[in-house]
């Protein structure tokens, strides 16, 4: 059990490395930082003179090595246009997008598992269906656009809602209607998929057969056994979400970690998106060594493997 | 981090991706349905007198659709025909999401036979780079990528190839992972055969219908993808029109000229739900398991 878990973590420590060296390397392709940060005027004299102050006159591989020192000391570079540290930035904008994430996923599950209890308990396989194919449809729309045509809707033409921003409460209502949905659907395909496979293994004909009421066949039985692969599909799933969520917060203008580092994107400061990215990378490491975790409380078949 | 359970997740994306209607008639006539209008707009408009998709005219800027016969679906702000602009768009998005879904499933069907058929440390390391790179949501790398690289079609194409691959690795090496144990290839292998006869013979037939439904699954994820990067700026570049661009150019009109937004919406929706749908009907009911 210990043993398993320092290997998760080892895991974890080394992704994290493997990150920080990808995005090292990926900001010394992209093209020389201080031609950015002059003007196009400036001498060689100054170029050197940037250069070397900045450290860059030196060989890469102590760059590298400064850099991952630096890293795990929580100093990730600095902000060209801000002249702020990265990190600072990046977390400042972490709970404004969290706040769209965490609601859309906690509430697009519970909807899915709902929705998909009420179909297997029915046993209606046209009510199974017809939510398929609202779920495919909903599939079938971007969010970026998905949230573009309800505030067609819900803010243009009907005036209830607020269009962009983050003011008040109801600034949160589209944006969280549209990850929520795009959750439920991806969730109801998953979790039918797994109730399919369940359904017709022997021993659920078994319990059937005894005389088991429907209901508490598929909460006693069903249920516990489709749930357990679906929770590590969930940590792998949330790179989508958060994926969708970057998006979305340029459609609403959400002062987010999305729009920050799109915007490091367009302006050319690399810290800033290097310090997004990595961010993510921890954020996306810490939620899926978590669901190891809880996998192995729940499957005995691992803690014991 | 996750490779004790990277089974777990190759087999319930299998069985997701499996999972279809009993009435699969009904989603192949709604698939098609849908398919056929997009691929009317991309093969018949080329022919029509109206077709230019560049041609500026400031004086005819947001003509609303359906008002003047020479611009059938209206114009834009800078006066180009939508119906041209739509249709070009189109094929941009088909011909980026089919040569990326191309890349990334041939790469990943080798990467996948690889570490399912010989193991050990190379199986470790191609898993270990498939882990790593999920740690970093895929819009997120390509943002990052097309930061340092720049974002031409050529470019955009080789960056969604190469860093799509590892879904197609995993059901891959899953697959080979279960033909390793059936008799035919023990038999194959005490024959004699060779790796590669074996590899081409055996197990890439056998392979290749699951890697196949997942191509049609991942092109509407794809153009979802594609569409969400031009729509924020980073894809496709102006002018070449794209339906990801063209909506992010409509948004800026939502309260006066919801077509702008609403017909390239239109055409996306029909893309992705019909290449979705189609994945569905296609593929094969799974084999029950014992």
């Amino acid at each position: 059990m210990l043993r398993f878990v320092l290997t998760r973590l080892a895991w974890a420590i080394a992704t994290l490395a493997v990150v920080l060296t990808f995005v090292f390397f990926l900001a010394r392709l992209s093209g020389d930082p201080v031609r950015l940060m002059l003007p196009d005027q400036a001498t060689p004299a100054q170029v050197d003179l940037m250069r070397k102050s900045l450290g860059l006159d030196r060989p890469l591989l102590v760059q590298y090595r400064d850099f991952i020192v630096r890293a795990a000391q929580g100093d990730v570079g600095t902000s060209m246009r801000q002249r702020r540290p990265a990190l600072d930035l990046v977390l400042e904008r972490l709970p404004a997008t969290l706040e769209l994430a965490v609601p859309s996923f906690l509430i697009g599950f519970s909807i899915a598992l709902a929705l998909a209890i009420w179909g297997e308990v029915t046993g209606s396989a046209r009510l199974r269906e017809a939510l398929l194919w609202l779920a495919t449809f909903r599939q079938s729309i971007p969010p970026y656009l998905f949230g573009i045509v309800m505030v067609l809707i819900l803010s243009v033409k009907l005036g209830l809602l607020p269009a962009m921003g983050r003011v008040n409460a109801a600034s949160f209502v589209i944006p969280i209607l549209t990850m929520s949905t795009f959750e439920i659907a991806l969730y109801l395909r998953l979790l039918n998929a797994a109730f399919d496979e369940t359904r017709r293994l022997d021993w659920v004909r078994t319990v059937r057969a005894k005389g088991v009421s429907s209901t508490r066949v598929v909460w006693r039985h069903i249920l516990p056994n489709a749930l357990l692969p679906l929770i590590t599909v969930a940590g792998v799933n949330l790179g989508v979400l958060i994926g969708g969520t970057v998006v979305l917060e340029m459609v609403f203008n959400w002062p987010g970690l999305g729009r920050l580092i799109i915007q490091g994107v367009t302006q050319r400061d690399y810290p800033v998106v290097q310090a997004g990215v990595v961010v993510t990378g921890v954020v996306f490491i810490l939620i899926n060594f978590a669901v190891d975790l809880l996998y192995v409380a729940l499957d005995p078949r691992v803690r014991l493997a | 981090m996750i490779d004790a359970n990277v089974e777990v997740v190759s087999e319930a994306v299998a069985a997701a991706l499996s999972r279809r209607p009993k009435k699969s008639r009904v989603s192949l006539f709604v698939s098609v349905a849908m398919l056929v209008i997009v691929l009317a707009l991309v093969a018949i408009v080329p022919f029509s007198p109206q077709y230019d998709p560049f041609a500026q005219d400031l004086m005819s800027g947001l003509e609303p659709p359906f008002a003047d016969p020479a611009h059938l679906l209206g114009t834009d702000a800078l006066g180009r025909d939508i119906l041209s602009r739509l249709c070009v768009a189109t094929r941009v998005s088909i011909l980026i999401a089919g040569l990326s879904v191309a890349t990334s499933a041939i790469l990943g069907l080798l990467l996948g036979l690889i570490a399912g058929w010989r193991g050990g440390r190379i199986e470790k390391l191609i898993l270990a780079v498939g882990n790593i790179q999920l740690s970093i949501p895929l819009i997120l790398l390509l943002i990052v990528l097309v930061a340092s690289f720049g974002s031409s079609v050529p470019l955009l194409v080789l960056l969604l190839g190469l860093t799509n691959w590892v879904s197609y690795g995993r059901v891959t090496r899953a697959q080979v992972l279960a033909l390793k144990e059936r008799e035919f290839i023990i038999s194959a292998v005490t024959a004699g055969g060779s790796d590669w006869w074996i590899l081409r013979r055996h197990l890439l037939p056998n392979v290749l219908p699951a890697v196949l439904v997942l191509c049609a699954f991942d092109l509407g994820v794809i153009i979802t993808i594609e569409s969400s990067l031009s729509f924020i700026g980073l894809g496709v570049q102006p002018p070449t029109p794209s339906l990801g661009l063209m909506i992010s150019e409509g948004q800026r009109y939502l309260q006066t000229d919801v077509a702008l937004t609403l017909l390239p919406a239109l055409v996306i929706f029909l893309l992705i739900g019909g290449v979705q749908i189609a994945s569905q009907s296609i593929a094969p009911r799974r084999t029950r398991r014992a």
